[in-house]
Formats: structure tokens, sequence, C-alpha cells
């Protein structure tokens, strides 16, 4: 069984690769610059986003839809919706305002551990897939089901699922693996297990997407395979960007394809812009042995090329012994080395360190910078906020290896007397810690935002430090120090009033002058 | 103006000044428990029990042990000791021995060469449980004794407390208003922003050295030395700068006991964080209680009998629930209140994260349900509820339960949030969705009885005097954010005239400093503070005697001022700390002095558990809340907390503010957001902080704080408490807003959207059912 003619991909980028935790979310003309990058390397179909999310994305999808119009671009769109008439509907209107086509895919979980925890009956999945179906016919938009975890369904559940969306009007089936559970053979059979049921149904028009993940590192392997068994469009995220281990990298599956005959090459150098842009719009960086796109594979660097290939035998700076003893149980990770360079406040720091380890475990652990506190290590406390290239980030959330290359700057950078940072003078001025343990995250998103904002209301301040808790302060004293912070910095308040330190004896005469003296 | 007169000179208390101790905290200068680390350092992580309730049948380590970065392994056997915080209550082992209690309790520990190892070890230990009959709240625990978590093992209870004071059915009686109600607060969690954490480090010569995120490092000390079976001799307790503690460090836990056995047991230093999580589940936070009360008054609003009786649901353990049970009455007495007062409070074991103390131990709870009662008292008798609770203050003398009140900032601190929110203009004149309402408070400072019974001094100051003018600071009490540290160098600086930068605190280590009992019911200023000023006042003789001397004038007409000391009317020759200092050291012989505190004698009532409570000054507080209840969607926003606080002198303010404005910020967020629910599994139901929701800057009032300076007699230049009182009647006032506002009285905390659209929707179906009675009527 061998697919014929040109496989198509979907790049999920703006949609699922914004899912991952760890990645920005661009700005709209981030968003564009990425989507011509994804024109540039052949994609035939990018989603915009998930309409119904917000306001934000409503404004982002369209102006992307209408990008595509306005630039003639190859691409098509599709559009994310839960199977709710209300999502399929802001997918309508999106399509309204650009004034152009967009394909709906719209999910439902399809597991039987959600359906349990949902309490959700056939009756009741199948009235939620037609009236999703409805709103896209009625809207005369083409429309694909995407059923979640289809790699763990139950095939029962699954013909349900499938049977309403192609009694309601579907076009496209969409299979997805969406923990990187299936492997390539599981792929075949489940495909030729949805074929025989669309051809019994009499529905052979109907065509088949793949969705799959890399938990079990096989995300590319299965796409291949399901190109290979007569899937129509494979989906994957620039650099493989998604939640957990992530999605199949798009300029991967392009490279492979192309290779496999399958779609037209891409040169690689294409391929590499396409992941730079996107690195950029996410801030998200570019691992070293990244297949294809990596600093490794575009052989910069014969030095390090030979240091990663050394693997364990490398670490030699800044790693604490009691990290290196205990390699044995990341051995069960198959976890190497990573070389990284990056600044931490403004010095360079060029040392090795492990795939899994946070900024925050880096800093504190391996760079004794103790002044950056852990105090959920799950992203919501804030306590651990550092800058990275000046924006606002929590280190328990970003990897160390994603710093590679860039500027990280911790609480330690804030000078002490004699040039007394404003904002460590206005908080201990105003008593704005307590216990001290959160105020290095709040000084440093405060840090950010006065370089942004140098006269902050109130409100702007309490905005910007909405995602650092305190739990002494009440945050009036917080708020009140910041502010007294951008009056120091602009110069309209002193500088260190009040530090003790005036009525301190003064220094001891010089040795020499009491000789003379005698 | 003379010298010794207590007058502080230099001018530096009172003074609203800087924190002090910020900038090295911050910038990683100080060194918080998790920030130090130790050569060849193993890390270490407690395995817990997945069942709620479980006989430990069995513990296989050796899948775990054959790891090569795993070190050792620990049991209850190998500590097979109780303590307790409460010497009369030791139920807890470190690691449980035969049963564990609560999803959460600790059963082993682990240490391996790093964290990581150490977490994936703690899965590889295998633990064979049966699985007992658990009770998963207050009904289950009281309905069914069989399973036997008392301490008899014929019920579930943990301690009955029964007092009565004055004929109470006969004032009821002869009341003309008899009101009831029922309230419940389900508990809530301290969440500070550190978790925490604990090091042991045992050496070659076999001192135990324990570094710990603890308020309490004296009581550490002593049951370290209980549960290891060592000699507190070979003991040391170190408590680094802490990240926030609320009440939630005030005992000990299963950590301090771990690491240091697996530093005796691999000779090598043992690190243990806890987690987000376990933090949850180790708790002791705000107990939940089921309150209902009876309060009588007179047509005229004077208050005649309370009658309280109240369930509390202790938890797993003890911890301090003795306490706590006689709390939920006691405390309750001052500030206004009835000559006729019975409570019954039991506390019942449950087979939940144990309970223990938060900010306001023990009487937030009632305070709640007895504040609401009373502004229900007032709109009976249509007395302003700010007049209702003057007519009924108890200013001075004694409580009815026998507790000393000398000194009572009352009635000023009602003025004043009366006056501050333009009360008598704008209570209910605000319109429907708007509100004001008022409670109040009062609160210990400090017990004046240790938790173990002795005649020793409660805290302890050693001041160090240095020839080149640095005064060292050496105290037991422990700095966790309250600033401590900085309310001590402020007193002696102000006593010797030194400058804040010429004097070093020292605190909080077992080995360099004299005994304090810890941060723990609001003790810290008026019993360190007192003790600090008793040892600077002894050197201050002696600089003055010095200085005295060399200008030829009388000690008693010498004064210190900042910087230096001078004679009256000599103003010219003033001699410098440092000179002064020199002087008498040469005069005197090496500087130094030791000061402390004791509580009086005798204090509290003459009747079991009557000293309970009793403590040598009690703060006041008032509050006003000023709400919107947005009734479309039960949304209430507390727009405003005025908050004046009587807490004698104000030695810092900008530590009062601190204290005073954390407080209503955490009496308000347990008003509208925060719940500690374990669910019927005996599940947390969200232990993080995105779950559990403490508020963040966008969901906290505009709070006003007001100081109101009473001068206490025995209090350190007049001081007493003001880091936990400002909480308690925050809730209440939040509650009777909510009255003023909607016209609806919520019972149970948190007041969700939920519960406010459910009682919003009650009231309108009784005022329509009121309404179809009266047409028909007619």
């Amino acid at each position: 069984m061998t697919a014929s003619g040109h496989v198509q991909v979907n790049d999920e980028s703006l949609r699922d690769g914004l899912q991952s935790p760890s990645v920005h979310d661009p700005s709209r003309d981030e968003k564009i610059a990425l989507l011509h990058a994804m024109s540039a390397i052949g994609v035939d179909v990018a989603s915009v986003g998930l309409p119904a999310a917000s306001a934000r994305a409503v404004d982002d999808a369209s102006a992307l839809l209408k990008e595509i119009t306005d630039a003639r671009l190859r691409v098509r769109a599709t559009a994310a919706a839960r199977t709710v008439e209300g999502d399929v509907n802001a997918i309508a209107e999106v399509s309204q305002r650009a004034g152009a086509p967009l394909e709906v895919y719209a999910f439902i979980g399809s597991s039987p551990i959600r359906h349990y925890v949902e309490s959700w009956d056939d009756d009741f999945l199948k009235k939620r897939v037609g009236g999703a179906a409805d709103a896209a016919r009625r809207a005369g938009l083409p429309f694909c089901l995407v059923t979640e975890d289809t790699t763990r369904a139950h095939p029962k559940s699954l013909t349900t699922l499938w049977s309403a969306a192609i009694d309601a009007g579907a076009t496209r089936l969409c299979l997805c693996d969406t923990v990187g559970h299936a492997d390539p053979f599981g792929v075949e059979a489940l495909v030729s297990f949805v074929k025989s049921f669309l051809e019994s149904r009499g529905a052979g028009y109907v065509k088949l997407d793949w969705h799959g993940h890399e938990d079990r590192g096989l995300g590319l392997a299965n796409a291949l395979q399901a190109a290979r068994v007569g899937v129509e469009r494979v989906h994957g995220t620039a650099m493989g960007v998604g939640e957990r281990v992530g999605n199949v990298a798009m300029e991967s599956l392009i490279y492979n394809l192309g290779a496999l005959g399958q779609r037209a090459s891409v040169p690689l150098a294409a391929l590499r812009r396409y992941t730079d842009i996107a690195a950029r719009a996410m801030q998200w960086s570019i691992f070293p042995a990244a297949p294809l796109v990596g600093r490794l594979s575009r052989g910069l660097d014969a030095e390090r090329d030979a240091a990663c290939v050394l693997g364990d035998q490398a670490p030699a700076l800044g790693v604490e012994p009691a990290a290196r003893a205990g390699a044995g149980a990341d051995d069960a990770f198959a976890e190497g080395w990573v070389p990284i360079r990056l600044r931490v406040n403004d010095d360079p720091v060029e040392t090795f360190t492990r795939p899994s380890r946070t900024l925050l475990e880096m800093l504190r652990y391996d760079l004794d910078l103790v002044g950056t506190r852990q105090g959920c290590d799950k992203g919501d406390c804030g306590a651990c906020t550092v800058l990275i290239d000046g924006k606002p980030q929590l280190s328990c959330l970003t990897l160390a290896v994603h710093c590679d290359e860039r500027e990280v700057t911790t609480v330690e950078s804030l000078k002490g007397p004699p040039d007394l940072d404003p904002l460590l003078d206005a908080f201990d001025r105003c008593g704005a810690g307590q216990c001290g343990f959160c105020t290095p995250g709040m000084l440093m998103t405060a840090t950010a935002l006065l370089h942004q904002n140098a006269c902050p209301s109130r409100d702007d301040v309490r905005r910007a430090l909405s995602g650092n808790l305190c739990r002494c302060t009440g945050y009036g004293a917080i708020v009140t120090a910041v502010e007294l912070a951008a009056k120091i910095r602009r110069g309209d308040e002193p500088s260190g009033v009040d530090m003790p330190g005036a009525h301190v004896p003064p220094p001891l005469a010089p040795a020499k002058e009491k000789e003379k003296r005698r | 103006m003379s010298a010794g007169d207590g007058s502080g000179r230099s001018g530096l208390v009172g003074k609203r000044a800087r924190r002090g101790d910020l900038i090295r905290k911050v910038r990683g200068e100080v060194r918080y428990t998790d920030d130090i680390k130790l050569p060849r350092m193993l890390h270490a992580r407690l395995v817990r029990c997945p069942h709620p309730h479980a006989r430990i049948v069995s513990i296989d380590a050796s899948r775990a042990l054959a790891d090569k970065n795993v070190i050792a392994v620990v049991t209850g056997r190998d500590m097979p000791r109780r303590f307790g915080i409460i010497p009369w209550t030791p139920d807890e082992y470190p690691l449980a021995l035969e049963n564990a209690r609560f999803i959460g309790d600790a059963v082993a520990a682990v240490a391996a060469l790093d964290e990581r190892s150490a977490d994936l070890a703690t899965r590889a230990i295998d633990i064979q449980y049966e699985v007992l009959p658990a009770a998963l709240d207050l009904d289950a625990a009281e309905q069914n004794p069989s399973i036997g978590l008392g301490a008899t093992g014929k019920d579930n209870i943990s301690k009955t407390v029964d007092l009565s004071f004055g004929d109470v059915d006969a004032a009821l009686g002869a009341s003309d208003v008899v009101l009831e109600g029922e309230y419940y607060f389900e508990g809530t969690a301290h969440a500070p922003i550190e978790t925490h954490c604990a090091i042991g480090q045992y050496d070659g010569d076999g001192l135990l050295t324990v570094w710990s995120a603890t308020q309490v490092p004296h009581y550490l000390h002593r049951e370290l030395s209980r549960v290891l079976a060592i000699s507190p001799a070979r003991i040391r307790v170190i408590q680094p700068p802490v990240g926030g503690a609320f009440g939630g460090k005030s005992e000990p836990f299963a950590l301090e006991f771990a690491a240091a056995k697996l530093a005796m047991v691999t000779g090598r230093p043992v690190k243990i964080l806890y987690t987000r999580e376990e933090e949850f589940y180790a708790h002791r936070g705000r107990h939940p209680m089921a309150m209902r009360y009876r309060v009588g008054a007179k047509s005229d609003g004077s208050l005649t009998a309370v009658d309280a009786k109240t369930r509390i649901d202790g938890g797993a353990y003890s911890s301090f629930g003795l306490v706590t049970t006689y709390y939920s009455g006691q405390l309750l007495t001052l500030p206004s209140f009835a000559p006729n007062y019975r409570f019954s409070s039991t506390r019942y074991f449950t087979n939940k994260p144990p309970c223990g103390p938060k900010r306001g131990h023990g009487s937030v709870q009632p305070r709640f349900a007895f504040e609401s009662m009373l502004d229900r008292i007032a709109e009976r008798v249509r007395v302003d509820p700010i007049e209702l609770r003057r007519k009924n203050a108890v200013v001075e003398g004694q409580t009815v339960n026998g507790f000393r009140v000398t000194s009572n900032g009352y009635l000023e601190c009602l003025a004043r949030v009366e006056a501050a929110s333009d009360w008598k203009n704008r209570r209910g004149k605000l319109g429907f969705g708007r509100g004001l309402g008022v409670a109040s408070s009062a609160y210990i400072s400090g017990t004046n009885y240790p938790i173990y019974p002795n005649e020793m001094p409660q805290s302890a100051v050693q001041l160090k005097v240095d020839r080149s003018g640095v005064v060292t600071v050496f105290n037991g009490a422990s700095e966790i954010g309250q600033g401590t540290d900085t309310l001590l160098a402020t007193l002696v600086a102000d006593e010797l005239g030194l400058d804040l930068a010429a004097v070093r605190v020292v605190s909080a280590d077992t080995d360099l400093c004299p005994v304090d009992l810890g941060a723990y019911s609001s003790r810290g200023t008026f019993m360190n503070g007192n003790a600090a000023i008793a040892a600077a006042r002894q050197v201050r003789e002696k600089l003055v005697a010095a200085v005295a001397e060399k200008l030829g004038v009388h000690p008693k007409d010498v004064f210190v001022s900042q910087g230096s000391l001078c004679a009256v009317g000599r103003e010219a020759d003033a001699v410098p700390v440092t000179e002064a200092i020199q002087l008498a050291e040469a005069r005197f012989g090496t500087l130094g002095a030791t000061g402390w505190y004791k509580s009086p004698p005798k204090l509290g009532g003459d009747y079991r558990g009557g000293t309970i409570g009793a403590s040598p000054a009690y703060s006041f507080t008032a509050h006003v809340a000023e709400v919107e209840v947005d009734a479309e969607t039960g949304i209430v926003n507390v727009v405003k907390v005025w908050c004046a606080h009587d807490c004698g002198r104000a030695l810092c303010p900008t530590l009062v503010d601190g204290q005073i404005e954390g407080s209503v910020y955490m009496g308000v967020a347990e008003a509208l957001l925060e719940e500690h629910v374990i669910d019927h599994r005996g599940l947390h139901r969200g232990p993080n902080l995105l779950d559990y929701r403490i508020p963040t800057t966008l969901d906290v009032p505009d709070i006003v704080s007001i100081l109101v300076e009473s001068h206490d007699p025995e209090g350190p230049l007049g001081a007493k408490e003001a880091g936990e009182g400002p909480l308690h009647s925050s809730i209440p006032a939040v509650a009777n807003a909510i009255y003023d506002a909607v016209g609806i009285r919520l019972d149970r905390l948190p007041f969700s959207p939920g519960r406010v659209l459910q009682a919003l929707r009650k009231r309108a179906a009784s005022a329509s059912r009121e309404g179809v009675a009266a047409e028909e009527e007619e």
C-alpha cells in the first residue's frame, strides 16, 4: 500500500506549538513573518489558531488569513475549535472578516478515560459532533473532525464519532496520537481500520489527517508511515515545539518526505531559515543537537562537536560533583551532557548541562546564584522570575539549554550601595519585603517593567506584578515601592534616604600621620 | 531627660524607618536553608502513605538500595520514639511506626546522591499496607468511634473543653433577645512561599547540627534530643532566615528528624526540601470548625450571655490541638462581651493532614461566628453595630474568664475606623450592592506560660560590646519576616545612641544565642523587646558612668543622643559613643550584658485551663470593610478595609504597618478565596498555588492601617503585639459588609460566588413567598 502523489503537510506551530508552556506567544507581526516562512518552504496548510480562545485570537487569526490573501501566499488556512457551535461560529467570523475560506478542525476527546471523567455518553457525543458540523455547514466551511487520543480510543467510540461527523457533512477526519503512544505498526493498523470503515459507509471521499507527538521519539516515523499508508495530510510544528516533548518537527517532516519522493525537496538552508524565524517568534532556542537545524548539524563549531560526541566524559566546568556522581540515575533517561554558552549578569558562562536541568536549578545549584528562589517549581508563584534577554521569565519552567546564547539577568545584578539600585532602595525603605523570599522575583519583574515604562501608574504596577505571589505584605507596600523606585530612577526622589551609617565612627587615622604627630 | 529613664533619646524608636535587612536578604547574600550547600551533601525525600488510614505491614527497600546512587533508607523503626509540641500529647513518630493516619503521612526516608535519584528511589520502596477504616470529616469522626483515632483507641476525640462562667441559662432566660446561629469554617493553609527545608549534619566529633526553616529552634532542639536519643549538649539547631511561616513552621516536622537521622546513618550532610505539594500535606493549618452560638441581649443592646458549642476537625495528630481547643473559646471574651459565658469545644481526630496554628491560632474561626452574631443582635435591637460594641466593651480589669487587661485602646480603635470610613454617613446608605461592615477583636501578646512548664526566662538577649563601636545582639528569636532582627537592633541602638549600621544581630542559633521560645503566639516584640532593653540598659549605665566621670558631671545629667553622649548644658562636649564605649571598657573591663524577660508569676483564671489564653498584655483591633457585591455573578469585591490596631507603642511603625496590611490581606483572602479542602478520599483538592487560591496583586483591597498607641505598662517602651491580632475581625467585617450590601447572612467560609448566589436566591425566594402571603392576606 503506497500513497500516490503529493503528501500535504499541515503546520500547527501557531496552534499546537503554542501550547508548549516554554514558548512565547508571538506578536501578530511575528506570526505573519512565520506564516511567510511556512509558505516559503511549501507548507500546504497552516493553522491560524483557536479563535474562540480570546478576542486577541480572533484578531490574530483574521490578520493571518487576510495576509494569506493579500500576499497571495500558497498556504491554505485551518482553524481549531472545540466541537461546540460557539467555537465554530468564531471561525466563521474570522472567515467573514478576512473574506477568505477556512477549514474547521473541530476536536473532541475520544479516549475512554476522558469520557468517563466527563460523563459523556454516546448520545451526548453524537449531539456535540453533529451540532458543530452543522454549524460549519451553515457557514459554508469545510469540516474536519479531530478525534483526540485516537490511538488510545475504543474502536466503537471512534466509529460512533466518525459516523456522526460524516452524517453531518464532514469531509475530513484527523487521527491523533495525542500522547505519542503509537508505533508505525499501530499507525498502519489504525489507518486500515478507518479506511475499511469509510468504505463500508460508502464514504471513500473522506480524507485523512495524521497528527502525532514525539513522546516515544516515534513521531516522525509514525508520520512517515501514515503518509506511506495513504493519509493525505500529516501535521508538524516548527522544531517540534508543543506540549511535553512536542510534535513532529516540520523541517524534518518536509526533508524526509522529500527524500522519500513524496513531496518536492526543499533546500536545507530554507528549512533552517524557517526554524530561525520560528525560534525568534516563539523565543525558543534551537536545541544544539537538533537534526538538520541544530548548531551541531550546521557544523559551526568543530570543538564543540567533539565535546558533544564525548557525551558523559565531557563535563568540566561549573557542574557540581554531586550532579556528576548522580549521572547513573539519569542513565535510565539516556541523557547526555549538552554544552551551553550564555551570559549571566554580564559574566560569560560556558558549561555543560543536562537537557532536563531547569534554568532555576542551574542558577541555584550549579552557579550558586541563590538569590533566585524556588517557591513552587511549577510556574505558579513567580519567585524564580529572572530576565532572559530582558524579558521576565519563570526559570523553573525554562530549561537551561534554552538559554544557550542568551542573556540571563538575576537579582544578583541589582547593585547595592554606593550605586544602590532604585528598586532595592525603595523596597527596603517601604518595607515592601518581609520574609524576602518572593522579593527577588518581584524585583526582576519590576526591573523589566521600569525599563519598559519609566512612569507606571499603580494599576500598571499591579498588572505587571500579578504573576508574582507574596504571602507577607498584602502587596500595598510593594506597589508603593515600585512607584517610588520609578521616581528615584527619574531623579524625582533622592536615592538612599535614611540609609544607616551616617553616625558610625570615622575611619581610623592613617598610620603615617600618627607617627608624624609623635 | 535623665539617663536610664527609658525614654529612648536617640530617636530611632517610633520612627518610620527602613526595613534594614532586605537588601542582603534578596541579593542572596544571606542564605535561607535551601541556599546552604555543604561538602558531600546528600539529598533525601520522604515516602508518604497513599491511604488515609493504614497499618504498615512491611517495608522492603531492597529495590531502592540496589541503585548505586541511593545511599540509605530509614523507616519508623529507626526512630521509634514519639514527639509532640505539647508535652501532654506526644502522638507523632517522625516516620509512622505502625499506623499511617493520613494520605501524606511519612513512612520512610531515602537519601541519595542527588534529589532526582532520591525521588526515583521513593517509588522503588515496596510497602505493604493493610487499609483501615477512615474518618474523613467531623461527622464521620463523631459517629464512628470504633475507628479509634483517640488516645484510648475507643473514640476519635482529641480534646474536650467545657467551661462555664456565670449563670448562662438564667441570663439567657432573662434576655429580651436571644439569637442562634450556626457557622462553618473549612480551614485554610499557611502557604508560605518558602517550603519547609532542613539539613542534618553529624560531624566527626559526634555533634549533630540541624539547619531548619522553623519558627521554634528551641523546641526542635529538645525534640531532636528526645527522638534521636542524643544529649541536647551534642545538638545544635540553626534557623536561617525563614521565607514565611505564619504558624506553619511552629513545631518539629518529619523532615528535620529524617535529615538528622540520615546524616547520622550516612556520616554525610543530608538535605530535605519539601515540594509545594508536600507543604500542603504537612499542613498544620487552620482547623475546620463547626460552631453553634446562642447570644442574648437586653433591648438596649447590652449583652447578657454567650453560649457556644464548637466541633473542631483536628486532622490526624494532636499538634497544638489541646491549646486550639481552649483558644476556640477562651480568646473570645475581649473586647466586647457578655458577663455570662459557657463554651463546649471538642476536637476530633480525622484521617486528614493535621491541623495546627495559623496566624490567629484557634480564635479566628469563632471570631467570625461571634462578630456575625453581634451584627445580627445590633440589627434586632436597632442599635448601631459600633455603638453595640462600645456599650459592651470590656475596657479594664478582668474578663469574664479571669484574664487581666493592662492597657486597652479598643474604644479609640472603634472611633478611628468609624471616622475614617465615614461610617455614620455611609453605612446602610450606599445602595443595593455596596455596603460597610464592622467587627472587632483582641489577641494575646505572648502566652504567659511556656509550652513546657518551667520557671526560666522565656526570652533572653546577650550583648557583646566591641571597642570599635559595634554592638552585637545575640538572641534566640526567630526572624521569619516579621522583623524581630530589625526591632532588636532598633531598641539596642536607641538605648545606646548607636547608628543601626553599628549593630549586628545574631539570632536563632542554639550554640550562639540565649534561648527564646520561638516565633508564635505573638510574643516576639513583647518578650524579646523587654529582654533587649533590659540588657541594653546595663551597658548604657556603664557608658553614662564613664562619660559622667570624664566630663565631671553627675550621671543623672548625662543623656544619650544619636551618635554620642552629652551632659545637659554641655552639648559642645559631646562624647562619641565609640569613645564612651572605650572609656567604659577601660573603667569596667570588657563590656557585655544579658537581659531577659519572664512573665508575671500568676496570671489567668483560677480553674483548670484558666492559664490558657492568659497573656501579659492584649492587643485590640477594629475593622471596617467596604464591599461591592455583584448580585448577577455572586462575586464579592472587597474595595477597602480600614484597620485600627492597638499595638501599644509602635516601636517600628514600618514593621507594624506591614503586619497589619499582611494580616488584613490574609483575612480577606480567607473570607473570599482560600479553602483547604480534603475530599472524601482523603486527597487535597488542589495542593498547588494555582488551585489553592492565594490573592495576587489584582485581588487585594486598599488597606488603610491605623496605629492606635496605648501604652502598656509592662510592654517594652509600652509596646504590644501586631502580628496576628489584625487578622481576626477582618473576616466578620467582610461578612457584615456583605449583609449591608445585599441583605444576606453568610454562615460558611469562604464567601465564594456560588455561596453568595445561593444565599441571594434563597433570600429572593423567601421574599417572594412573603410577598405572595401578604397578597393572599389582603
